[in-house]
């Protein structure tokens, strides 16, 4: 009996000592895939990236590629990426294309079908470009044409948005390059009396090749000084192909630029 | 008795059985239950739209509002920063944005790169996490728009007036901005593969780019619209995030203790954002 008893004690206190060993890495996940949630920012082609946690998402298996493997076709109710925006799915079924979407966050409700690899990390960039609003208590400004040919070129440009004001002076349309270069500038010809739109000339295209623009609008104030009202970005484009940016270190200048900047490093 | 004592032992496996198994599900579900807590705890706002609300009160000036700004650019967009220096780092910043907004003296886009290209250097980082005045210029150009207040905003001596055809952004920045674009910059050497270019590739990358737009717009351009709302897009997975975290790992780990808890001064000296209290 006291054997008996003994043994019992072991068992029990072997149990007991597996139960808490929880620190132990657990064995190695099925391959499977991690999901990324990005904010970004496409003024021009090139993106700004911040990663942003906390996200809800949701995914589901759409269609799988040749040799998927993995078991999962969906994804938990409630899941949610970490503080690095990152969520992994382990033994998730890839390679596949799954249709993945947010419920949280400026992309709320959005979802597009991602392809996806094993192992690997699929990026979920959510674009607010056009939807930020950088004047709090304004709204978003929406150039139209958003797209100026300059081939045909419009007359006007017509601004909708808040809180453009013509009380000291029509407002100023400023068009800036990805240099930070004022490239175009026109005043409006026309302001609605609400504030909500502005029409005024196209801008001059003499200074302006195929790109990406910001165009500014700023409205005058009592002592004659510019406040920023609203920005969008547009694009501008002809037929002809743009033409290579001159290197700031290789060749001259190009006026504006050189008087505006210091001399750049030239550590290549 | 001997069936009493046999009982309680059985019962006391019994209760050793369901502690460890809770022990074992707790473990388990625990990574869930953070998962719930963090989705009640979620902001919804974006670290954008919080600095720009930031920005704003802090156009004319009081004390208090930048600190609130400076806090702002280290609390969302400083990487690694131990919370203790945190503090420090922020009255730094809100003292010489202060004296910049009354004398005008501003932080050169030279110093970003200078500042970064050292710290690359330091972490024995690729060349693709060094930067050019001319990818700085791009990033700020790129926030100018977002975030107007705080990018290529002219100190508030010079009162914007209206600006001559041809002329440029101001290349020299208020002490927060070139905080900020240095911790942005720094975030896009780490995630972001457009911007994970030695700086000799950069202009030829732009191009790509531009040619990329050009050629949308060429092929599409009776039928191009806006988006009508946010929208989603894939990124194809980055091994080069992957590696510039283990780069960023490794360097850290390397630092001595006193070198970690100075890595955010040291940035700052080498920005040119100095230290003086303000002159009374």
């Amino acid at each position: 009996m006291k054997k008996t008893t003994f043994f019992l004690l072991v068992v029990v206190l072997m149990w007991t000592t597996m139960a808490f060993d929880c620190d132990d890495p657990p064995p190695p996940p099925p391959e499977g895939f991690t999901i990324r949630t990005d904010l970004g920012f496409f003024a021009g082609r090139i993106p700004t990236i911040m990663p942003v946690g906390d996200v809800n998402i949701f995914g589901v298996r759409e269609t799988d590629a040749p040799g998927a493997t993995g078991t999962r076709t969906q994804l938990p109710s409630f899941a949610t990426t970490d503080d690095d925006g990152l969520y992994p799915v382990p033994d998730g079924r890839a390679p596949a294309t799954w249709r993945i979407g947010e419920f949280s966050g400026p992309c709320k409700d959005q979802e597009k079908l991602f392809p996806v690899e094993r192992g690997k990390t699929v990026g979920v960039i959510c674009d607010t470009t056009g939807f930020f609003v950088p004047r709090p208590g304004s709204s978003v400004f929406i150039a139209d044409p958003a797209f100026i040919d300059l081939d045909t070129p419009p007359a006007t440009v017509t601004v909708t948005g808040s809180g453009i004001d013509a009380t000291y002076g029509m407002p100023y349309v400023e068009y800036y390059d990805q240099n930070g270069t004022l490239v175009a500038q026109e005043q409006a010809s026309q302001v609605s009396p609400d504030g909500t739109s502005l029409t005024g000339p196209a801008p001059n295209p003499s200074g302006v090749t195929s790109n990406s623009y910001w165009l500014i609008v700023s409205n005058v104030s009592a002592d004659g000084s510019l406040q920023f009202a609203g920005a969008v970005n547009i694009y501008i484009g002809s037929l002809q192909l743009p033409p290579p940016r001159p290197d700031p270190c290789g060749q001259p200048l190009e006026l504006p630029y050189r008087d505006q900047m210091e001399q750049p490093l030239c550590t290549y | 008795m001997i069936v009493k004592r046999n009982k309680t032992l059985i019962w006391l496996l019994i209760v050793a059985c369901c502690v460890g198994g809770g022990i074992l599900l707790r473990s388990k579900s625990s990574q869930a239950r953070a998962s719930s807590a963090s989705n009640v705890a979620r902001k919804d706002e974006t670290p954008f739209e919080r600095l720009n609300k930031k920005s704003w009160a802090a156009k004319e000036n009081d004390p208090q509002s930048i600190d609130q700004l400076a806090d702002g650019v280290i609390s969302d967009f400083v990487l690694i920063l131990p919370s203790d220096a945190k503090e420090s780092l922020k009255s730094r910043l809100a003292r010489a944005e202060l004296n910049y907004r009354q004398r005008g003296q501003g932080i050169s886009e030279a110093n970003v790169v200078r500042t970064i290209n050292k710290l690359a250097d330091d972490f024995g980082a690729p060349e693709y996490a060094k930067t050019s005045p001319y990818q700085v210029r791009y990033l700020r150009v790129s926030m100018m728009g977002i975030l107007p207040n705080l990018v290529a905003r002219d100190a508030v001596d010079s009162n914007k007036r209206q600006k001559k055809v041809g002329s440029s952004i101001n290349s020299k920045m208020s002490p927060i901005e070139a905080a900020f674009i240095t911790a942005l910059m720094l975030q896009q050497k780490v995630v972001n593969e457009d911007y994970q270019v030695e700086p000799k590739e950069w202009r030829n990358h732009l191009y790509q780019k531009n040619q990329e737009m050009w050629r949308n717009f060429r092929d599409n351009k009776d039928s191009l619209s806006k988006p009508s709302g946010p929208e989603l897009f894939a990124r194809p997975h980055n091994p080069k995030r992957e590696e510039m975290k283990r780069v960023l790992a490794r360097g850290i780990a390397n630092m001595s203790s006193s070198a970690r808890a100075n890595l955010a001064a040291k940035i700052l000296d080498d920005l040119g954002i100095t230290n003086k209290e303000k002159q009374q």
